[in-house]
């Protein structure tokens, strides 16, 4: 699709580092934090697998869990179930300037 | 040896059947209760009771009580439930020789608001001749209403609602119990749950699917919208209940009642209030009140229990 003059107006008044989102199935234009993994403290147990109300967490090849960019909504609760607290959340850009988080 | 239990999680599948998306708010308790429970239920027909009062979260063919997607859902009106039930208990055999997969038991996810409003019709959906299991999510809608009586009327009107006196309250505790639908229905199964206790849960659900005749489990869901608290308590907020005494687990299984969490040593109701934005204005006067009807609900229990 060729951008005309219009849509660069309106990306101009985005973050570049968000992408517009096109598909309406997934979360990345409004959640504010995301969750990071830290691999020394992580025992690899699955309870943040388990307690992930939207079953964006999933397991990789080499045994320790991720989060699906697409699906996780930023609620923290794997973050609050964590055993080792090896998961701290990560703040992510503001779309907005008028943003409060 | 309780150490050994972090990693239970590990022998769950990891193939996800929840669809994720939109459809639920951030650390949405409905949404992770239907999330653990699709585990066990994979090639289990699902129903979902589509009317105006249950179907919160219904858009589309795919809601969050049909969760267990396969290619076998049905979105009839409650009033068609008990039909739609037999048939797929009549065709669990046809289906398997077309090379799909065999269903075992036709679930229904419900809403707890449905026993307030739709008394009448529930009872005749609840039949001897059919087999199915109930989930019924409950986030407690019953209690918005107990509130609402505490606000003041605005500016210059006349009050409207009175305080809730004592009985009231203890009325309203009493309701969030199994409903009397239920208990003088034909049930051979019947069970209490949790989505902070997953693994308690999945074996109730096992449980379910496993005894002959209908079976029903009530599962209490913390709603961070609505009762006002971060979504990362959801599950903390589930397990206060719990440790109450406010929402004691159980199940009764051919009449014997049996206790699935400890009972003995409960910690204040007031620790589950205080963590809930929507008991903001619960005079303290009331707290008491609450205890003692706890406390007579869990030792009901208890002297019922075997």
């Amino acid at each position: 699709m060729t951008k005309t003059k219009r849509h660069k107006e309106f990306e101009s008044h985005f973050n570049p580092a968000i992408p517009i989102v096109e598909v309406f199935n997934c979360n990345e234009d409004w959640r504010f934090e995301l969750p990071v993994w830290d691999t020394e403290k992580c025992i690899q147990c699955g309870v943040c697998y388990l307690s992930c109300p939207d079953g964006a967490i999933y397991q990789k090849e080499d045994g320790y869990y991720e989060a699906d960019l697409k699906y996780c909504k930023g609620c923290a609760l794997c973050s609050a179930q964590c055993w080792t607290g090896c998961i701290s959340m990560q703040e992510v850009f503001k779309r907005f300037p008028w943003q409060i988080r | 040896m309780s150490q050994f239990s972090v990693y239970l999680p590990k022998l769950l599948t990891q193939d996800e059947v929840f669809i994720s998306g939109r459809r639920s708010c951030q650390g949405c308790g409905k949404a992770l209760a239907a999330r653990i429970a699709s585990k066990i239920i994979h090639g289990v027909a699902t129903v979902s009771g589509n009317s105006a009062a249950s179907g919160q979260f219904s858009a589309g063919a795919l809601t969050a009580h049909s969760y267990a997607y396969d290619g076998v859902t049905w979105e009839p009106l409650i009033e068609n439930l008990q039909s739609v039930i037999r048939q797929i208990n009549e065709s669990a055999g046809s289906t398997e020789q077309k090379g799909r997969q065999r269903i075992k038991k036709a679930v229904v996810g419900l809403d707890r608001r449905m026993f307030d409003t739709e008394e009448l019709v529930v009872p005749p959906a609840f039949g001897s001749s059919t087999a199915g299991l109930y989930l019924c999510f409950d986030n407690e809608p019953h209690i918005d209403k107990l509130i609402r009586m505490l606000n003041p009327p605005a500016f210059k009107h006349a009050a409207v609602s009175h305080p809730p006196s004592a009985a009231e309250i203890k009325a309203a505790i009493r309701r969030k119990n199994i409903p009397a639908a239920v208990a003088e229905g034909s049930f051979s199964f019947i069970a209490t749950a949790c989505p902070s206790y997953p693994l308690d849960f999945i074996e109730k659900v096992k449980k379910a699917l496993a005894c002959s005749g209908n079976a029903f489990i009530l599962v209490l869901t913390p709603c961070p919208t609505g009762w006002i608290f971060l979504p990362k308590l959801t599950i903390k907020v589930g397990l206060l209940a719990v440790r109450t005494g406010y929402f004691p687990l159980y199940e009764i299984e051919n009449g014997i009642v049996r206790i699935t969490q400890p009972l003995q040593n409960r910690k204040p109701v007031q620790d589950y209030l205080k963590m809930q934005k929507r008991f903001f204005t619960f005079p303290r006067e009331l707290i008491p009140v609450v205890q003692e009807a706890v406390n007579d609900q869990c030792t009901e229990l208890l002297s019922r229990a075997h």
